[in-house]
Order: structure tokens, then sequence, then C-alpha cells
């Protein structure tokens, strides 16, 4: 029979009956998500070989995800925890994704080059884009390593910059209080330190040299920090025992004029840090493990304002408490002191063994030590040292809480009251939650060992992960604490797997 | 007469007929293809024919022209491929269909035929995961439209034949949504377990062009 009308059809499904199909490349790939992050109400995992950001609420109802933009290569959390940026694109398209979990929904922004790194302002309003000087991206012939991008996280601003030192790449970015006038940031060099307004990008950036006394060379920038007003920065240098302090002014036209001062304090400058207190605002902490003691700096060079505490030991860190109290100690060594420098109170305390791990509860002021194994006189094992630093009569007390353990302590995360400790067993399937004030102790037995440990700030969850796969986690409500009430999520990578885009899309 | 005893009698009378009258039933076996173009199917496949494999039973209802054949088919097969290098996916599919076709003979050894089925399509993906697999089972309508040859030998003198089939049509089944793949619980629960959250993979259509090699024994 003649059928020439049906010959093309027919000749359409012969083709597809016998061309159809090779496997394509959507499932060929093995997943490399980037590390696991936790919001206030959600943990997020960006698979980038998907495209893909798999969002797991805290209650685990829904787990969703969200299409980004190809090659993501990293992913931070904006400050306070509502919003992840992830840094994708190619070295010919570079652009930011601004996703926000609770609203399953992403913003792109264009970039002007394929930053490496990225740091927030602790209000999550600002943002500085930087290169590192390691990183290699494919395609990207050369770049200019002085170039950092501002971004506006509420206007979505991106505004380009040159830093225009002679410096490799950013070491450190670090942004001034929001209560101070102007929006300070500090970019750290490998050779001084840069300096603009984020209200006024236009103004080249301020390039402080660092060079000691006597010296022509300039030195290492290791950290920096703004005091509590943003009229100082603080910097410790390397090999310079002296906290260099910049105090930054206003020139007629407005550009950052900068006075730089060294202020000896002692010798092997090892820790510095801002009293937490508003009514210190030419202050700085600083600890000297050569000197063995602790200081309180006064920015403006005023020898006879400093508060000096002798340590018995070579402590090197410190970590301020509320007002204008200090936590001191090191992981090696077996003491640790509390100081108030307002009232010039300290007390001390000597732990069973040195410790691997600290948590500050400054707002509680309380700290919790981990030590791997004490002494036999203690009972031998791993161990817990909650300290509480308290008011004496005449000083200031450190009392150490010891809290035995079965076994070595793993990750451990607090939660955003800084009023419990939750922490995992390093190989053992239990999960513990340790109340700061009363120390009571609730644990929860896991299906598995927790690798690590995340905490879901709005419905204070807890997220256990467990090692092995980079999609398994379990939820637990820090209100109920029992396994009725978990819930383990497994494989989520994997979520809507089968709803990805066709490429190009 | 008790009815016992009638039918009892009427038995010799049965055995001496001649079978000239035997029921016009029919079995088949053979091999249906659906070729999925869709991009999600690459999940669970490394090419887009799924093949499975079907048994068939039928009854013939001779008309005027042609003939009636009505047929209850079973057809099943399964089909894997690795997820991301790590994990295998697998897919299998089961029909229970209730089907029709007309044969008409064109020539002594060339029958065109159509049939139409519809029934029940059972679906069930896996991954091949710890503590697994993650399972889900989809049962849904399914159906088939098909365009094909009949190819009937006689075998003797007996009135027997075998039929060569060869069709193409569409497999018509609705987009499986994979949105509750779980983990087996545990057999003796004791209320004391942490909850298992499911997995949504999300949906894959399995519709697509269909064709068939049958081999079917015909009274």
């Amino acid at each position: 029979m003649k059928v020439p009308a049906m010959r093309t059809p027919l000749l359409l499904a012969s083709l597809v009956l016998v061309s159809c199909g090779s496997r394509g490349d959507l499932y060929t790939s093995e997943l490399k998500p980037l590390p696991l992050l936790a919001t206030s109400d959600a943990l997020v995992a960006v698979v980038p070989q998907t495209r893909r950001a798999v969002i797991v609420p805290a209650d685990a109802a829904a787990v969703t995800s969200v299409q980004i933009s190809e090659g993501a290569r990293s992913a931070h959390l904006v400050p306070p925890g509502e919003l992840v940026a992830i840094l994708a694109g190619t070295a010919r398209r570079p652009v930011l994704d601004l996703l926000s979990p609770d609203e399953r929904r992403v913003a792109t922004l264009g970039l002007p080059g394929p930053f490496d790194a990225i740091s927030f302002s602790p209000e999550g309003d600002l943002a500085v884009l930087t290169y590192s000087a390691a990183a290699r991206l494919p395609g990207l012939a050369a770049r200019n390593l002085n170039e950092i991008a501002l971004l506006d996280l509420v206007s979505h601003q991106v505004t380009r910059m040159l830093l225009d030192t002679e410096s490799l790449a950013p070491r450190q970015v670090v942004f001034a209080p929001r209560a101070s006038a102007r929006r300070l940031v500090a970019v750290a060099l490998d050779r001084g330190v840069a300096l603009f307004d984020a209200r006024r990008p236009e103004l080249p950036p301020r390039r402080i040299s660092l060079r000691p006394p006597g010296s022509t060379t300039e030195t290492t920038v290791l950290e920096a920090l703004f005091s509590s007003t943003g009229r100082y920065l603080f910097v410790r240098a390397s090999g310079v025992d002296d906290v260099v302090v910049v105090e930054i002014g206003e020139g007629a036209a407005g550009e950052l004029t900068a006075s730089v001062n060294f202020v000896a304090g002692g010798t092997g400058l090892s820790d510095i840090d801002a009293p937490a207190s508003a009514s210190l605002p030419h202050a700085v902490f600083a600890v000297y493990g050569g000197s063995k003691e602790a200081v309180l700096l006064d920015a403006r060079g005023i020898a006879d304002n400093a508060v000096r505490l002798p340590l018995n030991e070579a402590l090197t860190q410190l970590r301020p408490l509320d007002g204008a109290r200090a936590l001191i100690f090191d992981g090696k060594l077996r003491s640790v002191v509390a100081w108030d420098a307002g009232q010039r109170r300290s007390g001390s305390a000597v732990l069973e063994a040195g410790f691997d791990s600290i948590f500050l509860a400054p707002s509680q002021a309380r700290a919790v030590l981990t030590h791997p194994s004490v002494g036999a006189a203690a009972g031998g094992g791993a161990a817990l040292s909650v300290i509480s630093v308290e008011d004496a009569a005449s000083r200031l007390r450190a009392r150490v809480h010891p809290i035995q353990l079965a076994a070595p302590a793993g990750a451990g995360v607090l939660d955003a009251a800084e009023q419990h400790l939750f922490f995992a067993g390093k190989s053992d399937p239990t999960l513990v939650s340790l109340d700061l004030r009363s120390l009571e102790i609730r644990q929860f037995l896991l299906d598995a060992p927790a690798a690590g440990l995340l905490h879901l700030t709005r419905r204070d969850t807890v997220a256990a992960l467990h090692g092995g796969r980079p999609d398994d986690v379990t939820l637990i409500p820090a209100g109920a604490f029992e396994r009725p009430a978990a819930v383990r999520v497994r494989d989520f990578l994997f979520t809507a797997d089968l709803d990805r885009p066709f490429e190009g899309e | 007469m008790r009815r016992l005893d009638f039918c009892w009698a009427l038995l010799p009378a049965f055995l001496a007929t001649p079978v000239l009258a035997a029921p016009p039933l029919q079995a088949a076996v053979g091999l249906t293809t659906d070729v999925i173009t869709h991009r999600s199917y690459d999940l669970v496949d490394t090419n887009d024919h799924f093949t499975r494999g079907f048994v068939s039973a039928g009854y013939a209802l001779r008309l005027r022209e042609g003939n009636l054949n009505l047929d209850l088919t079973y057809s099943g097969g399964a089909t894997f491929a690795p997820l991301h290098l790590k994990t295998p996916a697998r897919l299998a599919l089961q029909t229970l269909e209730l089907g029709a076709s007309f044969h008409y003979p064109w020539f002594r050894h060339l029958e065109p035929y159509a049939r139409l089925g519809a029934g029940v399509g059972w679906a069930t993906l896996e991954l091949e995961v710890a503590n697994g697999p993650a399972r889900q089972r989809i049962v849904s309508p399914v159906g088939q439209a098909v365009l094909g040859l009949a190819a009937p030998v006689r075998l003797g003198q007996g009135g027997r034949s075998v039929v060569f089939d060869l069709g193409v049509g569409y497999a018509l089944r609705f987009d499986q949504n994979f949105d509750q793949l779980r983990r087996p619980e545990p057999a003796r629960p004791t209320g004391e377990e942490i909850s298992q959250a499911p997995l949504d993979l999300g949906r894959m259509p399995l519709h697509g062009l269909t064709y068939r090699l049958g081999l079917a024994l015909r009274p």
C-alpha cells in the first residue's frame, strides 16, 4: 500500500528507536559537596557537580534543593546566619550567589573578578572579596592580587577597589564596629595594612607601612582588630613585641589619616584582643609569653595607664569576657587565669592536664576545656573542665568543675545563648548536653558516631554530622533530647536529582 | 435423575466427540522495549532502552474479517546504573494489562494488527545505600497502543500455528513522583528508633515509544 504521507513519521520513529541514546552526563560525576553550613534554621549543602544547594530544615519536614550558578568553589555563612554566599562562576564570568534558605531564592551578582575569599562584617551588611595568592582557577591567565571588591549586602551593589600596594594578596580583613560613624575596613597584607571607609569607596585606600623603629623593612601582619569605637586599629606583627596602634583620623577632604605608634608592653607578644567593655575605648589586651605577663595597654601610649598582671607560666592566649575581664590560658600548660583589669583582680586555677580545645561562653563567664586524658590521681581517662569566673571577697576566682568522660570528647558546639555545650564522643555514638550553669548532663544515643556538630539557633536544634558520608546527619531538638524526637536525614545530596535542569539552562 | 448422575452420563459422549471445536486460546511470550528519552531516566540506565519480558494469555474471537484477540499480559524487567559513580540505582517495572488487538489477515503469512492495552503498573526505584536499600514503589495506571505485523506459520495439519509478532507503538504512563524513598524499617520496632526522613528524588517520566517482539502459539 502506498503511504507516502507516513514516510517522514516512520523515518523519525525508526531513528529514535535505533539511535536513542547513550547515557548523558547528568549522573556520571562523583558528588563532592562543599562543607555543610548551618544557618539559623537549616543545613545547606552546596553541590557544585549538580549545580544545586540542598536545604535541610531543622525539622527535616521537607528537604528541598535550589539551583545555583555553575562552578561553585566555596560557600560561606553570612552573619547573623540567614544567608549563604557562594563564590561561583568561571574565570570569564565570576559571580556570587546569595542564597536565602528560608525563601528558597538565589540572587546572583556579577563580580569584577574570580575572587577566592570573602569576609563579612559582624552585622552582615558588608563584605569584602579578596584573592588568595595560593589559589589557582582554570582558565585564568593573570590577575591583580591587590584587586578587591566591596559588597553592600543590603543594596547588592558591588564596587571594585584597588589596594595599590606592593604586597601579595590580603591575609585578613577586619571591620570596625558599626557603632562608629565611619564603616572602616582594614585589609591586612604581608606588608602593612590598607584602610578604607566602606561608605566612601571612591576614595583610595590609605596604605600604612609597618616598619619597626630603627628598621627599613616592613613587617608582616599576624593579627589585626579594631577598638570598640573604631578609632584605633591594633596590629600584632611578625618579629615585633610591640603592639602596633594605628590611630585613624580624617583629613580636611574626608580622606583617612593614620598615625602609627608602637606601644611596648613586654617580650614575646603572642596574642592581642580588645576588651568587651565600651568604657575602655583606648585599651587593648596583650599577652607576652616571653616576659610571662598580661597587660592592658593604653593605645595612646601612656605607660602609666597600663595595667599589668604577672603570670606564673608562659601563657600565650587571651579571650575577653564581659566588661574588662579576660581568660588567659595555653593548651600545653595546666593553669588558667581569670583577670579583671578594670578592678585589678585576678584568680587562677590549676587543671589536671593540658587541654586540646576550649569552648568560651563570655556571656555566662564560663569556659569548657576538653582533656584527652588526665592523670591517674584524677582517675585517668578523658575529662572536661568547666571554668567559672566568680567574684570573691577581694579577688576573682576561677573555679574548676571537673566532669569525667568515658571517652575523649570530639566535636562540640555551644548553643546561641551559650547556656549549653553539646559534644560528641570521638568514636562512640553518644551526644552529651552539658548545662553550663547547673552542670546538668543529658545523654543521647545516636545510631552512628558524630564527626561534627552544628547548632541551628532558631529552633534550638543540634545537627550531628556522621563521618563517612557528607550527607548523613541526625537532627535532635535540644529541648526534647530523646531518640523518638530526632530525625536522621541521609543521602540528601540526591534531593531532586531527577528534576535537574538540562544543560545550558 | 439427579444432576450429578446426569453429568456422569454425558461424560462418555463428551470424550467421544472429535476435537474440532477447541477453545480459541493462545499464549505468547516475548520482549517489549520502551524508549525513554527524558534525561532523568539516565539516573537508572546507561541507554534509553528499557527492555522487559512479557507473557500473555489470550482469547481469539473470529470476526467476519479478521480476529479480535483479548489478552491478559504481564510484563516485568529491571535496569540499573551507577549513580554519581558510587551508588547503584535500580528501576524495576511490572505491568498487568488487559489488551485487545485486531488482526487483519492481509496475506496468508502476514497479519497487520492494532492493539490497545490498559492496566496497572508497578514502578520500584531503589538506591543501594548504607543500611539500605532506599526504596519506593509506585502503583499507577498504564496504557499501550501498538501497530504491528504478525506472521503466522502453520504447524502441521492440526490447525495450530506459531505467530511471530513485531509491533511499534507508544507506552503511556504518568510521571512517577519518587519523593518517598525510605530504608527498611526495623523488623521489631521498640518505639525508641530515630525516625528516618524520606528522600525526594523528584519526578521521572516513563512514557515513550515502545516496540515488541513476540512469539505466540495460536490454536
